[in-house]
């Protein structure tokens, strides 16, 4: 492997950690609160939005630059773990970009026009952490996809 | 079973220090709080949970390693650089693990009932464990990036 292939594979493997760490990480604070009260929960909620477009967000951009950099210099495109890899790569930016930024802006319009303590804000955060819970799976069963890399 | 250590191994890195760098983002900006009675609540919350999930992942690592390194058939060995500079590192984090965050803890709970959540030298002994977690997560990403670059393997 030359320096810059290896500068990919850190570049690649140092942002997953990140990603995929932090993404469980938040998800279990998520349910670790479940049993607290809403505005504890509204509060978690908003501080997990403010840190997933700056940190979670640009991991997830570094992963997907530095893998296929990688691979088009190791790796046949077709071979299954590499589609297995892009397909979650995929899901998980599809529902980043059209889950929860509108979930957060919903959220926020039903605390103004009802109270931080009404049974629609309950629902919105329950409906984060179900799609979130989705979301960490499938960037797990990722990270299990390209260690044991099926197919090659 | 190679695959299965692996996976356990990589699944445990992934958890430990991905989950260890957001942890910290989120305990730093606990300690932003003006309210130190939120700044407590928040930094012991998230605390609570460094406490209960990264000793475990430490140690599903660690095993699921040594598993690896004794399966001959990969030709690695404890004296190889990699390994030595990763084990160097596991053992960092389990000294700081046990000899600093338990025994702050314990300050910080007494400092708690006698001088309540708000005193100063509560919200010292975060800033102190704060700090410490940042040397600490330092070794873990040299230790990643160590574990994927593999010095001084062919």
């Amino acid at each position: 492997m030359t320096g810059y292939e290896k500068l990919l594979l850190t570049a690649h493997v140092l942002a997953a950690v990140i990603w995929v760490g932090g993404s469980v990480l938040m998800l279990a604070i998520g349910y670790y609160l479940r049993g607290r009260d809403l505005p504890t929960r509204v509060e978690y909620t908003r501080w997990t939005e403010w840190l997933a477009p700056r940190l979670i967000a640009p991991m997830s951009v570094i992963v997907i630059i530095a893998g296929p950099l990688l691979a088009d210099r190791l790796y046949d495109f077709d071979q299954l773990w590499l589609t297995l890899g892009f397909i979650g790569w995929t899901l998980s930016f599809l529902i980043g970009v059209a889950f929860y930024p509108r979930e957060g802006t919903r959220r926020e319009r039903l605390i103004e026009e009802h109270d931080i303590r009404h049974e629609t804000v309950a629902a919105s955060i329950d409906r984060v952490l179900t799609v979130a819970t989705i979301d960490t799976l499938i960037v797990v069963l990722v990270v299990i996809d390209m260690t044991t890399k099926p197919g090659l | 079973m190679y695959d299965l250590l692996v996976t356990l191994h990589v699944l445990a890195a992934v958890l430990w220090v991905g989950g260890a760098v957001t942890l910290h983002i989120l305990m730093r900006r606990a300690l932003k709080l003006p309210d130190r009675r939120a700044q407590h609540e928040r930094f012991t919350e998230l605390e609570w949970l460094g406490e209960r999930f990264y000793p475990l992942f430490s140690i599903i690592l660690i095993v699921a390693a040594i598993l690896l390194v004794t399966e001959e058939e990969h030709g690695w060995e404890f004296g190889d650089t990699f390994i030595q500079i990763g084990l160097t590192g596991w053992v960092i984090s389990f000294l700081i693990g046990i000899g600093f965050y338990g025994r702050e803890g314990k300050k910080r709970a007494e400092l708690v009932e006698t001088e309540g959540a708000e005193s100063p030298a509560v919200a010292a002994s975060f800033r102190r464990t704060a700090m410490v977690n940042s040397f600490e997560l330092l070794i873990l990403l040299i230790v990643v990036v160590d574990m994927t670059t593999k010095p001084g393997w062919p």
